[in-house]
């Protein structure tokens, strides 16, 4: 099969695939529906004040398998919905940031600055209008630069690399995801460290359970969902519910933001804010395919863009950023969003999850199986290669995403205001027992909830000693990949000690793994505060 | 000498590494970080913990040698009473959930094994254990009782029974897969 026909293979997967129903007798696929519930579904998490598309993906995945099973058929619909979440979450959170001056999701925090004021100034539907029309088009920017990267760096990733490259490989990527994200490489190193020692618990070759002490209870490991979310979603509900109490105590009450007015979005404001969408898309797009690198500081790389260029525009008598100006909502929105596509190349290229929401996708394949994001997904193989047509649905699945939300997302999305008034005080306990219960059927163990509540600790306790909990996640995923690769790699050498280093390729990669935590350490050090 | 809280933290990696290198992981493994196998080497059980702990060490000399900033975030006794208290509701919360059901079955001189997929018994436990978690956090942060948290907590319930019990026969709520 050629190129051609692999992308048409993708295409009819989605297509013609499972059907849903028929609309005057066309038939419509369940891939189709579940990409568009997806986005829905996404919209109100991103909408809603302290959930989040973690949250979101967390409580779907045992839910959609349950519905789905384990076949192959399954893979498109799950996928689909979950891409369908990441996509409308990172939409629905400009409401919030918009119309209440509360951040529905981190990155929207940067959307605030000029999304507030424009409510307060009457122009609330306005800036909703930008903010979406900037977020699809920031995102649909990032998707195509996903269909054209990540099957061509696969393919030189299978070319040129041997088992002792690619162990090489996941090494950098641990230590740039460590060093890079949170304030202290240090900390990041110690999250991996974390990470890599939970995920070795009660594993390995040999019939000994390692490292348990003797407790049965860890003879098989810790389940990796259990983990993810206990350290991502039980962490930041126990961190926002430490919040509020603290407001409570502060205040004596705790604050629930009030409604604000609106007004339309005109075709020259389009033409204003269009080079600010598109530096903020180049941004937001370069520092997605980094893994690690999330939407937050795209947002606040492409804010201060735009604020540059503005300033050089700009009347004596016009607002400046932070004063209410659209230029400012569009250049963090379409920077944020045009992370969410780019971040998929390091998943579907290398095997590598970039960020949160590409744990989610590899949770989802591993649980329904028959698809092993990575490069050996991009083989152009003469016989049908089943994961390849998978990944050219996906890409399918992302277009329609992508369609829908230019069309539905935006008249859903502004309608969207009252979920920011939902009381996080109320919501947040419901979203903990939820989360428990979902865990639970997946497993079926009460096993699972304590080891979910420990993590769930260890997150809460990450974030207020300032320790990022995305490396801990990505080591924990890819933990297991890398012993294996390091123990084929050695064997496959002879028993070579310095088989890391024995290629010109991975000298590099192991030299830039040392390089960018010294480095990254001593810009930090330059940096710091006396 | 006062030590920082990331130099505190620095040593902790040091010896939890340190611990886990030489002591814990070649005696608490299957073999130690190389072995031969019919003359072949391949790499042991005892290795991917060792790199784990030379990852603690390497985290551990940079924060003990690295810049001390006085504004890193650092827990305090209001997060440590907030944990305390959080983990006391969630636990009394599940046990209530695990035994709840069992319980009453005894109490009415019944096995609850052969009636966990039968209403109401199998949402007891839930039910029971979930409303007393979620109202319970609730008046933990707004520091009272409210009617509002009781019908959160019975609202969160009936949310969840509606979301996974009702669509799907083969989804078992908590405790139903363990009694």
């Amino acid at each position: 099969m050629g190129v051609i026909d692999y992308i048409q293979a993708g295409v009819l997967a989605v297509f013609q695939g499972p059907q849903a129903f028929e609309i005057l007798g066309i038939p419509v696929s369940v891939t189709v529906i579940m990409v568009a519930a997806g986005l829905l579904v996404g919209i109100v998490i991103g909408a809603t004040p302290g959930l989040g598309q973690v949250i979101g993906l967390a409580i779907s995945l045992p839910i959609l398998i349950s519905v789905f099973g384990y076949t192959p058929d399954a893979l498109l619909p799950v996928m689909g919905f979950m891409i369908g979440i990441m996509k409308g979450s990172t939409v629905g959170g400009a409401v919030p940031a918009i119309l209440f001056n509360t951040p529905g999701t981190p990155d929207s925090y940067m959307t605030t600055l000029d999304g507030y004021p424009m409510t307060r100034n009457g122009q609330a539907g306005r800036a909703l209008r930008v903010a979406h029309f900037s977020s699809v088009s920031g995102d649909t920017f990032s998707d195509i630069c996903l269909f054209v990267f990540a099957p061509f760096l696969a393919i030189l990733v299978e070319r040129y690399m041997d088992l002792p490259e690619k162990t090489a490989l996941v090494i950098l990527s641990l230590s740039f995801i460590a060093t890079v994200v949170g304030r202290s490489p240090a900390k990041g190193l110690l999250s991996m460290a974390l990470g890599l020692f939970f995920v070795f618990l009660g594993t390995g070759e040999e019939f000994y359970p390692r490292l348990t002490l003797g407790i049965s209870l860890l003879s098989e490991g810790i389940p990796t969902t259990a983990a993810v979310v206990g350290v991502l979603v039980i962490g930041s509900i126990f961190s926002e519910l430490e919040k509020l109490r603290r407001q409570k105590k502060a205040d004596g009450g705790i604050q629930n933001p009030q409604q604000a007015g609106r007004s339309r979005l005109t075709v020259p404001d389009i033409r204003r804010i269009r080079p600010y969408i598109a530096r903020s898309a180049l941004i937001g797009t370069s520092i997605g395919a980094l893994p690690g690198i999330g939407s937050t500081l795209a947002a606040t790389l492409g804010y201060a863009a735009g604020a540059a260029a503005y300033r050089k525009r700009k009347q004596l008598s016009d607002p400046d950023f932070g004063e209410g100006v659209p230029e400012g909502v569009a250049a963090t929105e379409a920077a944020n969003s045009s992370v969410t596509g780019a971040n998929l190349i390091p998943v579907l290229s290398l095997g590598i999850p970039g960020n949160t929401a590409a744990v989610f996708l590899i949770l989802a394949a591993d649980s329904i199986g028959g698809f092993s994001p990575g490069p050996s997904v991009f083989r152009f193989t003469q016989d049908v290669n089943p994961e390849l047509v998978i990944a050219f649905g996906l890409f399918t699945t992302m277009v329609i995403a992508n369609l829908l939300n230019w069309t539905v997302g935006g008249v859903f999305m502004r309608s969207m205001g009252m979920m920011a008034r939902a009381p996080k005080q109320y919501l947040l306990p419901a979203v903990l027992l939820l989360t428990f219960a979902s865990l639970y059927v997946q497993h079926t163990h009460m096993a699972v909830i304590g080891f979910a509540l420990f993590f769930g600790v260890l997150g809460f306790v990450m974030v207020r000693t300032g320790i990022s909990p995305l490396p801990f996640v990505v080591a924990f995923v890819l933990g297991r990949q890398l012993e294996a690769t390091a123990r084929q790699a050695f064997a496959a050498t002879g028993g070579d000690p310095f088989f890391l280093v024995s290629s010109p390729l991975g000298v590099l990669f192991i030299s830039a793994a040392v390089a960018v935590v010294v480095i990254t350490a001593r810009r930090r050090h330059h940096s710091a505060p006396s | 000498m006062r030590l920082s809280q990331n130099q505190f933290l620095g040593i902790l990696c040091l010896l939890f590494g340190g611990l886990l290198i030489l002591v814990w992981a070649p005696l608490d493994s299957g073999n130690w970080y190389v072995v031969q196998v019919r003359g072949k080497y391949s790499i042991g059980d005892s290795m991917a913990p060792a790199f784990a702990g030379a990852i603690f060490l390497v985290s551990g000399l940079m924060m003990l040698f690295g810049p001390q900033n006085d504004d890193e975030p650092a827990p305090d006794r209001s997060d440590v009473t907030f944990i305390f208290g959080i983990l006391a509701t969630i636990v009394v919360g599940l046990v209530i959930m695990r035994f709840g059901g069992p319980a009453a079955a005894a109490v009415l001189g019944l096995e609850y094994r052969p009636l966990r997929d039968s209403v109401p018994w199998k949402f007891l436990g839930f039910g029971l254990g979930g409303f007393y978690m979620v109202a319970t956090l609730v008046a933990f942060v707004e520091g009272r009782l409210t009617w509002r948290a009781m019908a959160t907590g019975i609202g969160a319930v009936l949310l969840i029974i509606v979301l996974y019990d009702l669509p799907f026969e083969d989804l078992l709520l908590p405790p139903n897969g363990d009694v």
